[in-house]
């Protein structure tokens, strides 16, 4: 009995990296380097944070006169109606008739590396190109949306995770990538929006909660599928060593991109067979009702179904072909 | 050199080598029921490569390489799912303008293929999933998840009868929209994944093949697990082979199917002139267990015929198959007749 391996974590190796600036700035790396993933390689001025403010906002008057006017932080920017509404940093008032922006003041903006790698190309005050290698995760499905950000990863994977999680674990959300563990509510996905979470990596979540995620441009990962399904502990062990490193969320192509060191040995490059026997002790996945999204050893084989142990409860099932495929991180 | 036949179909890879065996079986067929997945594997193992593995995994089975053989792939579109150049590329199209006799209908949880239609099924996951009383408001949302699963894996396979009849009934209502079975063709073969699938329950896969078939008419059915039609029409027409391809040797004769709405009074008549005569009342469906190398008198009257009907015909791992339900009603949405029919067409036996 042949059947699809579903491997989940793969290398690729000398893949060409893009770090650019969000603005026009300066790029003080050289052709050839070598570089690691704290290097920086850049900076620019960079408003971090823009606020599109009501349109029938009232500017304060000196605002008024010149159409663009410095705030301090808790001076007032106009009023809409009787309210009064201050400035929540420092920034400029930007506005025409139509359109009322308040924008952070300008700072430095660092470009970090974030990758081991070397050097290819660089794109004059913007960004370079690197090449480097990566470890890469695949996911069932996800949002068209590519991000890069510093991984978080939440301790136990196997809790459904509540929306005060995200309270207690994420001190500063914006910008970072989470790895929340198998399944995740659709409300904490929403949560993470409100917070500024980078993106939402999770074993699986409903149809629906990436539904939303597409719809307003958050970058979500699924791994494994819809329901309640399991991730491969394999997966979530390597997702826990590389907490707090720069990873790259590419949802068009289905990855998350993990960036290793040169002398990584602990992952094989993806050239090889995607379709095996399937033998006795094989890892694999179960896509049938009561054992649905649950990983198991194959403990015997019939002409057309395979018998699962599954170490969690220690049941085992008898589970038909097309219904399961088999797991490889290897 | 000898021909191993590859077709690439919706669900997923049907295979057919020949053995070279003059005393056995000729033909080895094989079942690969998955299908390359995009979102599963990226832009780094595309569809050409997976079917190329399938093909050489077959070869290595019979201890031979794909050099060894003349490679002929059968698939939907018009050029061959694999990297190298077979030997003869036919689409399905093609297969199936080419077939005289018989009347292939492929029939997957995702399409039913015919002569004249092409009728892509929908996947309604919230018709599917409403169903009253069947779920508590906790499993519900349960099932809806285990449904979308299939947009992510779609040669996923329902073991369970619920589900199982609930993809069949929206295969069903789906195709009668559109298309019909036309009565002109008396010879039916169900084909596709939807019956290469070794999974439980396949009396369901009768009710499936007597619920499509909604004009009247007399229809001689045949079931074939291993797809091995478009193989052997494959290799007909690779070889110049004018016959029709010999489809009855391996595929499973289900019977004959008198479908007429209305009352029946029917006569089957055996060897020796000795015969059972019995009425079949409107709305219900009764089997006579006859098997496949029995050959029967049949005479059928009813007030819906404009006269008697009176036709030689052979049975079947069913037998013969009389369904008197109006045209519209379907077995799948009445309780009473889809246990009925569960009882008679249980091939391990308690038949009434």
């Amino acid at each position: 009995m042949y059947v699809p391996i579903l491997r989940k974590m793969f290398k690729s190796e000398n893949i060409f990296m893009e770090r650019s600036l969000p603005s026009v700035g300066v790029i003080y790396t050289q052709l050839g380097l070598e570089v690691k993933p704290f290097d920086r390689i850049g900076d620019c001025l960079f408003s971090h944070t823009k606020i599109n403010l009501p349109a029938e906002l009232k500017p304060v008057k000196k605002a008024r006169e010149i159409h663009h006017d410095f705030i301090r932080q808790g001076e007032l920017l106009g009023r809409v109606g009787s309210q009064k509404l201050v400035a929540p940093f420092d920034g400029y008032l930007d506005f025409t008739s139509e359109l009322k922006v308040f924008s952070e003041v300008e700072k430095k903006h660092g470009l970090l590396s974030g990758v081991w790698g070397k050097v290819e190309k660089i794109i004059s005050n913007k960004g370079v190109l690197l090449k480097t290698n990566t470890v890469d995760i695949i996911f069932a499905q996800s949002s068209p949306v590519s991000i890069s950000g510093e991984m978080v990863v939440f301790p136990n994977p196997l809790d459904i995770l509540e929306e005060f999680y995200l309270d207690t674990y994420l001190k500063n959300p914006t910008g970072k990538i989470v790895y929340m563990g198998n399944y995740v509510k659709e409300d904490v996905i929403e949560k993470a929006m409100q917070l500024k979470v980078g993106g939402v990596i999770c074993g699986s979540t409903t149809k629906r909660a990436l539904e939303k995620a597409k719809s307003n441009g958050f970058a979500l990962g699924i791994i494994s599928g819809f329901g309640k399904m399991a991730v491969p502990n394999q997966v979530f062990d390597f997702l826990n060593k590389v907490s707090y490193r720069q990873v790259f969320f590419q949802g068009e192509r289905n990855l998350l991109r993990i960036p290793v060191p040169p002398d990584d040995k602990a992952h094989s490059i993806k050239d090889m067979p995607l379709i095996k026997k399937v033998e006795a002790g094989d890892l694999v996945q179960v896509f049938q009702k009561s054992y649905f999204g649950k990983i198991g050893t194959v403990d015997r084989l019939t002409e057309s179904s395979i018998f699962v142990k599954f170490s969690q409860d220690k049941s085992i099932g008898e589970i038909f072909v097309p219904n399961f495929f088999i797991l490889s991180m290897t | 050199m000898p021909v191993l036949a590859a077709y690439f179909a919706f669900s997923g890879a049907y295979l057919l080598v020949e053995t070279g065996d003059r005393k056995g079986d000729p033909y080895k067929f094989f079942s690969f029921p998955y299908r390359y997945i995009k979102s599963m594997y990226g832009d780094f193992y595309d569809e050409l490569r997976f079917n190329d593995d399938i093909i050489n995994l077959v070869a290595m089975e019979m201890g031979k390489k794909i050099d060894d053989y003349s490679i002929l792939v059968v698939n939907k579109g018009d050029t061959p799912k694999i990297t190298f150049e077979p030997k003869l590329f036919l689409s399905l199209d093609r297969i199936y303008q080419t077939t005289y006799g018989v009347n292939p209908v492929y029939i997957s949880n995702r399409l039913v293929y015919t002569k004249t239609e092409k009728v892509e099924i929908e996947f309604n996951i919230d018709e599917l999933s409403s169903k009253e009383g069947r779920y508590s408001a906790s499993s519900i949302d349960q099932e809806l998840e285990y449904l979308n699963n299939y947009d992510i894996y779609p040669q996923l396979s329902a073991i369970d009868l619920p589900t199982r009849l609930d993809f069949d009934r929206n295969i069903v209502n789906q195709y009668r929209k559109v298309g019909h079975i036309s009565e002109l063709w008396s010879t039916l073969l169900f084909t596709g994944s939807k019956f290469a699938e070794k999974v439980l329950d396949t009396e369901l896969d009768y009710v499936l093949i007597m619920d499509l078939i909604s004009k009247p008419g007399i229809y001689s059915i045949y079931k074939d697990t291993k797809n091995a039609f478009p193989l052997l029409s494959l290799r007909n027409i690779f070889y110049k082979i004018k016959e029709a391809p010999p489809f009855e040797f391996y595929s499973e004769k289900v019977g004959t199917l008198i479908k007429i709405p209305g009352p029946l009074e029917c006569f089957v008549g055996g060897e020796g002139g000795s015969g059972q005569v019995f009425d079949v009342p409107k709305d219900d469906l009764f089997v006579i267990p006859i098997n496949a190398t029995s050959v029967v008198d049949l005479t059928i009257k009813s007030p819906n015929l404009e006269k008697m009907v009176e036709r030689k015909v052979a049975g079947g791992k069913v037998g013969l198959i009389f369904n008197s339900l109006e045209n519209d009603k379907l077995i799948s949405g009445d309780r009473r007749l889809l246990n009925s029919c569960i009882k008679y067409f249980n091939p391990e036996g308690g038949r009434i």
